[in-house]
């Protein structure tokens, strides 16, 4: 007789991995169909947005070599899990939760930037070098997400095998579930800031020096709710005493608070990345008003921002005022 | 629970009690961040003096590079204010070099980031926004800023103090978050490797503790220090604006 508990283990190794990997193939697959239609139109430029390509599916491999790293860790260091204790095998559902919500937003959506700046080296094939590092640089920051639930998922691996009771169990899912939550918004923000940064140097590139450190900033603002959502899930995990059977209400109160976080990122991410990259889009158009531009853009990604705050600050009323 | 002291930067705390006479938890100081602040206002006070040296006797690659940076921040004053505001220069000037070099000093031996304490940011966001507000009311007036309170109706009144006060905590709260999430990350690859002697050996050569240690401690210091320097000087062009005309 096999142990359920046993098959919600397996599911967790073979999910994480399938989620990551097969998202990133999708990823994967954007970038390459874009290179081929950027060669088509501009066939000289071959070698450069080839090597653009290349770059782009290593960088959103990532995702898939994450997801099995953290499969290969569930396999191999859970070997001495006692079947008998389900709440251990509760709170490994935390690790599925924080790892394929933002392996599978993140795997698709960090192939935006590549595919854009394939196109802009075919409109613009004697910059190519500038438009690979700048598309370096954002690819690298749209996977700030995965990093962090990457983060938190490795630090419910070290507590899980002290669990005793479903309060516990719970409070690690809570955990699990605030960072993969929380990821999704700001990853679609930050990939579709970055798509339109790229788009933009192919437009208009004497801008170079004045987008790049409003990229920095603007994508550093889009990824301040992952900041909070981080925060929310490290003080789950590390500042609540241990539950007993009797706290189980405490368990659910935390899961409650995990969703105000995670679900109030969402449409913050989104909308400050839209904001960011229409005033992007608007400088390439016209340079002269850049500094307004960037002005209006950073007040508004701050002012929105406000918004997460609130819902962080009922988490943080749910877990420690309960 | 072993890992419960990587969360916590105050291994040890001083107590003001027996001066103020109140047992009070507002009054103990965390000794490790005060003792750290106070090394980096030293090494920033030698840095000044030695760029004054070299400013007044010096004509080498040197000058050069701390007129370069001046000039960074007086063009960044410049676009944002739309003209040159030597006070305002001064205090975002001060505010980037200073959390630059909170953010950064951890690649010191024994040095802690201050920044990993939330109290230290949230002190820094604190001063900026007493700045931004007595701006507020020197361009303004205080009649108006106090009514500034009371838009569009006066029914909004906690509405407006809410969202005056959440732009504190988000700017401390948005410094704080960066600057632990990378201490914590890197603490944590550190403590990993540090358990067989030939993976620290092959990570030492293969440069991958320099790429963690430079992304997540040089860069994300660098890039919150700015994006601090940023929102206080959007705010601080914000409120000289006057609205409606």
């Amino acid at each position: 007789m096999i142990a359920p508990t046993v098959c919600i283990h397996y599911f967790t190794i073979a999910a994480t991995t399938f989620i990551s990997a097969s998202c990133a193939s999708i990823g994967q697959a954007l970038i390459s169909k874009t290179a081929s239609d950027a060669i088509n139109k501009q066939p000289h430029a071959h070698a450069d947005i080839t090597r653009t390509s290349f770059i782009g599916n290593a960088l959103v491999e990532t995702t898939a070599i994450l997801g099995l790293f953290i499969a290969a860790m569930l396999l191999l260091g859970t070997s001495s899990m006692n079947p008998e204790n389900t709440y251990v095998y509760i709170a490994e559902l935390g690790i599925l939760f924080a790892l394929c919500f933002s392996a599978a937003t993140v795997g698709i959506v960090s192939g935006f930037p590549a595919q854009e700046a394939c196109n802009s080296i075919a409109r613009q094939p004697f910059f190519a070098q500038k438009i690979l590092s700048f598309n370096i640089m954002t690819q690298a920051l749209v996977q700030t997400p995965i990093i962090a639930a990457f983060l938190i998922s490795f630090l419910i691996k070290n507590q899980m095998n002290d669990v005793a009771s479903l309060g516990e169990a719970l409070r690690l899912v809570a955990s699990g579930l605030c960072i993969g939550l929380g990821s999704i918004g700001p990853a679609i923000g930050l990939a579709r800031f970055a798509k339109t940064a790229c788009r933009a140097l192919g437009v208009n590139r004497e801008l170079y020096s004045t987008l790049l450190p409003f990229t920095l900033v603007s994508q550093a603002l889009i990824e301040t709710p992952i900041i909070f959502a981080l925060i929310v899930s490290l003080l789950i995990l590390f500042t609540i005493p241990p539950l007993t059977d009797a706290d189980t209400l405490r368990g659910i109160a935390l899961l409650c608070a995990a969703f105000s976080t995670g679900i109030g990122t969402l449409g913050t991410g989104i909308s400050s990345g839209m904001t960011a990259s229409t005033a992007c889009y608007e400088m390439s158009i016209n340079p002269n008003a850049h500094a307004a531009l960037a002005r209006a853009s950073m007040l508004g990604q701050v002012i929105t921002e406000t918004c997460v705050l609130y819902a962080v600050l009922i988490s943080l009323a749910l877990i420690f005022m309960f | 629970m072993q890992n419960i002291e990587l969360l916590l930067p105050c291994h040890e705390t001083w107590s003001l009690a027996p001066i103020v006479g109140s047992n009070n938890p507002f009054f103990t100081l965390c000794a490790d961040t005060m003792t750290n602040t106070w090394i980096i206002v030293a090494f920033l006070i030698g840095v000044c003096i030695v760029a004054n040296v070299i400013l007044r006797y010096s004509t080498g690659f040197a000058r050069y590079t701390i007129v370069r940076g001046v000039d960074f921040f007086v063009d960044l004053c410049e676009q944002n204010l739309e003209q040159f505001s030597f006070k305002h220069f001064c205090f975002v000037t001060t505010l980037f070099v200073f959390i630059f070099a909170c953010n950064v000093c951890s690649i010191i031996p024994w040095l802690e980031e201050p920044t990993c304490d939330l109290n230290t940011t949230l002190a820094l966001s604190i001063i900026s926004f007493i700045y931004i507000q007595a701006q507020i009311i020197q361009f303004k007036g205080l009649r108006a800023y106090i009514g500034s309170y009371f838009k569009p109706i006066f029914l909004l009144l906690p509405l407006n103090i809410v969202g005056k006060l959440s732009s504190i905590m988000s700017i401390a709260f948005r410094l704080f978050g960066n600057i632990f999430g990378g201490a914590l990350i890197t603490k944590i690859y550190f403590s990993a490797i540090s358990r067989w002697w030939f993976v620290q050996i092959l990570c030492l050569a293969l440069g991958v503790n320099m790429l963690i240690t430079g992304f997540f401690i040089l860069f994300e210091g660098a890039l919150q220090a700015f994006v601090f320097t940023m929102i206080v000087l959007t705010y601080i062009s914000l409120s000289l604006q006057s609205d409606g005309h």
